[in-house]
């Protein structure tokens, strides 16, 4: 009986006789408020009552549970997946204030990342949701010549990706009207996301 | 027996090792708040908190600055130089639940069957440049279910020695374990992602020293 007492209430997400550690860590819980909960649940989870104490408040804690188990990608790939949408729409949200204001570009997006297949997530992202915000976008990705990407591959972050920008335009990759939004990590010990616009041959990092 | 359930990002895996040279050559500043009526986290507690963080930079080749845990403001240059990292933690109560029946019936069943107390926390920190721009922050909240009664310990200390792999042990301060692991891990992680993004922000460039003073210049 002791054990089942965290059931007798419903299911509660704590680790406890039936629930590792592990699972717990596997479900998404916050604390919303109950008329948020209400609104999302109306069926569960009551309306609040009209009237309550001076200083009270109910809360709901509610969960869900996690799509991927934790483990089962790499950390970094899991972190920057999850929230990939929002991050999608932060960088999409600058890069396009930092792009010549009054002008009709075309952008083209690219993303640098460890894993090819997350790569192209990110890509895709950020794609979407410059679209969905009715800018034009190319799905043609800028390609380099070979000696060009040889050279800039060996400089650091700090130089490659200017240098990148440069030869777009140099080399009419890339014209004017054209725009194009770089994604990338730059250390791979970090768990977050880097942006830069490069428009008319000018890189400038912005996230 | 206290049990503990990350909640909102506590949980994340992180992608840093710590290594002795993570944070080589950085001033951090720390500044840990304590909450707003000293309930949950007192003066003292925020300063041994942040004295723990202090130790957990350090020992990665960062120089650590505490800072007083009252009052806010600008921050203050350590020891005449500008940090590149400040650290500020805050911490607040979000939800606590403690039903005074089940403290009488735990009373009347001779603690057979237990009392509890739930509280919810948000560890909020932020982290800035010495100009005050923000480069990180997140909000670790933790929910923790303290359990009291004699019954409910035994069998989950007897399932700890006998059934349950160590990394699953309720009993025997796992709770404070696990979440100082979760805690530090994400706090480590949050300001090394601030370290790169300030880097990033500068264009690669190295960081400004601190400002000069007038008339202390060359001819």
């Amino acid at each position: 009986m002791l054990l089942a007492l965290p059931l007798l209430a419903g299911y509660d997400p704590l680790p406890h006789l039936f629930t590792s550690k592990d699972d717990a860590r596997n479900m998404d819980c916050r604390r919303i408020s109950q008329a948020e909960a209400n609104a999302l649940y109306p069926g569960r989870i009551p309306e609040p009552a009209g009237r309550t104490m001076a200083g009270s408040t109910r809360d709901v804690l509610v969960c869900r549970r996690r799509f991927v188990r934790l483990g089962e990608r790499p950390a970094r790939d899991e972190v920057i997946l999850t929230s990939l949408r929002e991050t999608a729409s932060d960088i999409v949200q600058a890069a396009v204030a930092q792009a010549p204001a009054g002008e009709k570009l075309t952008w083209h997006v690219d993303a640098f990342y460890p894993s090819i297949e997350v790569s192209a997530k990110i890509a895709v992202a950020a794609r979407t949701e410059l679209a969905e915000r009715g800018h034009r976008v190319s799905d043609r990705v800028p390609l380099l010549a070979a000696g060009d990407i040889a050279v800039l591959a060996r400089l650091p972050a700090a130089e490659s990706y200017a240098g990148a920008c440069t030869r777009y335009f140099a080399e009419g990759v890339l014209k004017d009207g054209d725009a194009f939004l770089g994604i990338m990590i730059v250390d791979s010990r970090e768990t977050q996301l880097h942006a830069g616009v490069c428009v008319r041959g000018e890189w400038s990092w912005f996230r | 027996m206290t049990v503990y359930q990350p909640l909102t990002s506590l949980q994340k895996p992180t992608a840093l090792e710590r290594s002795t040279t993570t944070f080589a050559g950085q001033r951090i500043l720390l500044r840990c708040i304590a909450d707003k009526n000293g309930e949950y986290m007192t003066p003292a507690d925020s300063q041994r908190l942040c004295t723990r963080l202090g130790s957990l930079f350090s020992g990665q080749g960062a120089q650590v600055d505490i800072a007083p845990s009252r009052g806010g403001g600008a921050p203050e240059p350590t020891g005449g130089l500008r940090p590149d990292l400040v650290i500020e933690l805050t911490t607040r109560r979000t939800h606590e639940e403690n039903p005074p029946f089940m403290w009488a019936v735990c009373v009347l069943t001779c603690s057979i069957v237990p009392a509890y107390r739930e509280v919810s926390i948000a560890q909020d920190v932020s982290i800035r440049d010495a100009d005050g721009f923000e480069l990180a922050s997140d909000s670790l909240q933790a929910r923790f279910v303290e359990y009291v009664g004699a019954g409910i310990w035994a069998v989950n200390r007897s399932l700890d020695l006998v059934v349950r792999e160590e990394k699953d042990h309720l009993t025997n301060g796992a709770a404070e374990r696990d979440f100082s692991r979760d805690f530090y891990r994400q706090v480590n992680q949050l300001a090394f992602n601030a370290r790169v993004r300030a880097n990033v922000l500068r264009s690669f460039e190295p960081p400004p020293g601190p400002p000069k003073k007038p008339g202390g210049g060359n001819p």
